[in-house]
């Protein structure tokens, strides 16, 4: 009897060692499917990086009620914003679909402190734009998350990204093998961008902020809800082409409330306490990364974009505001990125 | 103040509609241009009236590109999810069409862009992430060509093509079949659709609103299918809690076309509709208002058993 209970302990153990280690492979496997393979990297493609030293700011916030503006504006002038005097400015936060229990999407309150700095840098217009990726009934998203009554509140118009007339843009040196993207006029014919992300993990890229962000650029009317030939083309490498059609100013990063686990969507909520504020895209995701956890150059997509975009290393970004270390926190990372750290578990995470 | 009734609701959505009619063709918003989906749901709200239906007719005509297909507005780029609208426009506007060589050019091009099927690791690969169901052997429509199969493209070519197969298609009732088990088999768990699949890396997805419609919509020749009445039962309790036109007139639009009355839907639609009749600032969500608003007289365009004959014959003034 004994024997046999051991039995059948000794093979539940194999059981459910083999399945992890399928589970663990076939992640791995996923993954690797999405990862189209990158082409070799051109000087061309090169000459597109940021040279000079990146300059970042993280700010410490720990919640909306926390004058989150404010801390923006003091920072400003340290990481060198741009002027942004009677220019049109588009805010572009993540709206991608809705959980009632889950911190999904961009708080309004951010888009509030955003638009108070942008207001503060001289802009002449500021409206909000989005293309949700998931939803396609974006009345029920912007009621549903508080952005469409924060866009009322503060008389700021909201573009659909996905229904916005659209203009071709040309490719030609992307890291995609789509030589022609189709983008909303409002996001072509704005004087900056400001991308505005909600920071979570992210199951195929290992975590969005300012850059995967831009995904939500894209128009829904012509790649469909989810946008899913970007992910055909490479999530990673359609990042880094969307970085450099779109050209966004500067980004601000909401990670006093973020996201851990399955991120970007099934993951939970990981009070963090802070915002990344910066204009070399890069610096800010790498230094999102090192808030999180996690060293940039286990992303694939920030080793791209060390290579064309701007820089990761730590050396070559300069902090202000708090350091990396007083508000970083490690993350729970989904379990298609084993071996990056700490990997996501739904019965302890409680998903 | 009690709402103004669905008859007169709609009357004065299509009159707002004509008004935007940009010679045939219709845009997500004014002033923008033409677009497909926008022209699709337009249109055939409008398509009793004549003239207006003829001059859609030959925009959309104007417009399919040389592969058979449709993109979401003229010259922009590759034919894409549109192609579907575009034709269940086209056959609707005007029944013949079923057999004319535009529409057959655009069932090829639909009938070749279905998803590809993977190959054994790949499945594998979905089997693990995304349960049994995704590994399975059904195929549907993609957004763009050459990606993977989603609820919305694959409801949208169905609700085209369907009456091709009621007449004997065998290739395109093969593909049908095979849309309406991918549908089936990606049910989310208590009911209701996603956008694709019901699970993700062992996580339940859960169901929304307007695709539960359009997966509903698809599948209306088996009501009785118990994941049909789950479906249809989350999408009475949850569209009408939402309160958007979207989510409102796609439910009644289902609801009817599955044999239920959607007075509940449409009161609440009636309510939403603006002073100079347009239902949202998207032209296309006020066409599909519009025609979700027929119901109430007993006419449904996306019904597939009737005949579109019918349609053109339905009293409206």
């Amino acid at each position: 009897m004994n024997s046999g209970h051991h039995d059948r302990h000794t093979r539940r153990a194999f059981l459910k060692a083999s399945a992890a280690a399928l589970c663990l492979t076939g992640c791995g496997t996923l993954r690797r499917a999405a990862d189209t393979q990158a082409p070799e990297l051109t000087d061309e493609q090169r000459a597109r990086r940021f040279t000079g030293i990146s300059r970042v700011a993280v700010v410490p916030c720990r919640s909306y009620e926390d004058y989150p503006g404010k801390r923006l504006q003091e920072q400003a002038a340290a990481i060198g914003l741009p002027s942004l005097k009677n220019k049109t400015v588009v805010i572009k936060p993540n709206m991608i679909e809705y959980r009632p229990d889950r911190p999904v999407t961009a708080n309004p309150d951010m888009i509030a402190a955003a638009a108070e700095l942008i207001d503060s840098l001289g802009a002449s217009r500021i409206i909000v734009a989005e293309g949700p990726g998931h939803f396609r009934d974006t009345d029920y998203l912007l009621e549903a998350t508080g952005i469409g009554k924060m866009c009322s509140r503060l008389g700021l118009p909201f573009v659909d990204l996905n229904l916005d007339a659209i203009e071709p843009v040309d490719n030609p040196i992307g890291l995609t093998r789509l030589k022609q993207f189709f983008l909303p006029r409002t996001i072509l014919q704005a004087d900056a961008v400001v991308s505005l992300p909600k920071l979570k993990t992210h199951h195929w890229v290992g975590m969005t902020a300012s850059m995967k962000n831009l995904f939500g650029t894209v128009p829904g009317c012509k790649y469909g809800w989810p946008k899913n030939l970007l992910h055909w083309l490479g999530i990673d490498m359609s990042i880094i082409d969307l970085v450099h059609l779109v050209r966004p100013a500067f980004a601000i990063v909401d990670a006093v409330v973020c996201m851990e686990g399955d991120g970007p969507i099934n993951g939970v909520t990981k009070h963090g306490g802070f915002m990344v504020m910066g204009t070399d895209l890069a610096a800010v995701d790498a230094t999102c990364a090192r808030a999180i956890g996690v060293d940039p150059h286990r992303l694939r997509y920030l080793r791209f974009a060390s290579e064309v975009v701007g820089n990761i290393e730590s050396a070559r970004i300069n902090i202000t505001g708090a350091d990396v270390a007083q508000v970083r926190q490690e993350f729970a990372m989904p379990v298609t990125f084993p071996g990056v750290r700490g990997s996501w578990n739904p019965r302890r995470h409680g998903a | 103040m009690p709402n103004a009734s669905p008859h007169t609701c709609l009357q004065k959505a299509l009159d707002h509609l004509v008004e935007q009619d940009q010679d045939g063709s219709f845009s997500y918003h004014p002033g923008q241009p033409a677009a497909i989906e926008a022209t699709a749901w337009c249109s055939i709200a409008l398509r009793d009236r004549g003239q207006l239906a003829e001059r859609t007719r030959s925009f959309l005509l104007g417009c399919q590109n040389k592969d058979g297909g449709w993109s979401t507005r003229p010259q922009s780029g590759p034919s894409d999810w549109t192609t579907s609208l575009a034709l269940l426009a086209l056959r609707l506007l005007a029944p013949e069409s079923l057999t004319s060589p535009p529409f057959d050019r655009g069932v090829a091009f639909l009938m070749s862009t279905r998803a590809e099927l993977y190959n054994l690791a790949g499945r594998l690969v979905l089997w693990l992430s995304q349960g049994p169901k995704a590994a399975g052997d059904a195929r549907g429509w993609t957004w763009n060509p050459g990606c993977f199969h989603w609820v919305e493209p694959t409801s949208y070519a169905v609700l085209a093509i369907d009456p091709l197969a009621c007449a004997g298609r065998a290739d395109v009732k093969e593909a049908i079949d095979s849309a309406r088990k991918l549908i089936l088999t990606h049910e989310c768990d208590g009911g209701g659709w996603n956008y694709g699949n019901s699970i993700s890396l062992g996580a339940h997805l859960p169901p929304y609103p307007v695709t539960t419609a359009q997966a509903l919509l698809a599948l209306q020749d088996q009501p009785a299918n118990p994941i049909v009445v789950a479906g249809l039962r989350y999408l009475r309790r949850t569209a009408r809690v939402e309160n958007t036109v979207m989510s409102l007139a796609w439910a009644a639009l289902a609801a009817d076309a599955l044999g239920q009355a959607p007075a509940p839907e449409l009161s609440q639609l009636t309510a939403l509709q603006k002073p100079d009749g347009s239902f949202s600032s998207s032209l296309h969500l006020t066409g599909l208002a519009a025609c979700a608003l027929e119901t109430a007289a007993g006419s449904n365009p996306l019904k597939l058993s009737e005949p579109a004959s019918a349609n053109q014959q339905v009293k409206r003034r």
